[in-house]
């Protein structure tokens, strides 16, 4: 799996990857970038498998990252990793299209079981539809 | 929409705990007031752009703290208590640890407030908050070190 990690904070960036290398997911390439804008360049070149976002970022943030991504018709699955937890704002993360919404801090068992669910939906989407097996197909 | 709140002590602790990897203590102190000394200010605004809230920090625990969310080498934090100010990197690291504490600011039926920015000393904006607004005064225990931590709330 790719992932493409969108945070502010160089510390919050680490603790992600570390995290992720805690959890007992396949990993296969991490890219850390600073902001939405560093994410979308990436989008074509890096084709990550999915996107760990914080909300607030300078520029633009990490709602109008996913809503534009979804606008443009790109599916890459999309998960939050913020201090953003009101109600209001995680159904507005889902309505625009987010696996999940996870609160800082977080830990190793709660970041692996989210992305966990968001590779058995892709598995499941994809043998529904006969597509290549999980992670075999590019967009 | 309810107004908000100061953050209680053990909410303090664990995020302290659970983000920084340390052992953590906090304190809520009987005086709540400016602390006297280098001190490093988050200033926390609503989505108006209105300072609403503020967190005055002891430079010590502001450089402990983002040391510790950075892994930063001893050197760095040496130095940092010797400028009396906090910046660079150690600075963008007491910054996110600013940022998480705005959880504890936010709230059901509460107006959502986010990190505005951190500074070194006490704006003047902050002093104003300090003497019309709500406060509470914390002991924080990061490791080895231990420091202030005043968190302000416009009434």
């Amino acid at each position: 799996m790719r992932v493409l990690i969108a945070d502010d904070s160089r510390a919050m960036r680490m603790i992600v990857l570390r995290t992720l290398r805690q959890t007992s997911l396949m990993i296969d390439e991490v890219l850390e970038v600073p902001d939405a804008l560093a994410v979308l360049a990436e989008m074509t070149d890096f084709l990550p498998d999915l996107i760990l976002s914080d909300w607030n970022m300078p520029g633009m943030s990490g709602i109008a990252l996913l809503e534009l991504l979804r606008q443009n018709g790109d599916t890459t699955p999309f998960g939050f990793i913020t201090v953003e937890s009101s109600p209001a704002m995680r159904e507005r993360a889902i309505d625009a299209g987010a696996a999940f919404l996870l609160v800082k801090p977080f830990d190793a068992e709660h970041l692996g079981e989210m992305i966990s669910e968001v590779v058995a939906d892709i598995a499941a989407s994809n043998a529904a539809n006969n597509a290549v097996p999980y992670w075999g197909a590019r967009r | 929409m309810t107004s908000h709140r100061l953050p209680d002590p053990e909410d303090l602790r664990t995020l302290f705990r659970d983000l920084l990897e340390l052992p953590s203590s906090v304190r809520k102190r009987s005086v709540a007031s400016l602390p006297a000394g280098e001190l490093v200010t988050a200033r926390y605004i609503d989505d108006g752009d209105v300072l609403v809230a503020a967190c005055v920090a002891d430079l010590e625990l502001a450089v402990a703290a983002g040391s510790a969310l950075g892994l930063v080498g001893a050197q760095v934090t040496a130095d940092a208590l010797r400028h009396g100010e906090i910046r660079g990197p150690l600075l963008d690291h007491y910054r996110e640890v600013a940022n998480v504490v705005s959880s504890l600011l936010n709230g059901p039926k509460r107006p959502h407030l986010r990190l505005s920015d951190v500074v070194n000393g006490v704006p003047d904006d902050v002093v104003g908050l300090a003497d019309s607004g709500s406060q509470r005064q914390y002991t924080v225990g990061l490791g080895p070190t231990s420091g202030r931590l005043l968190a302000l709330i416009a009434a």
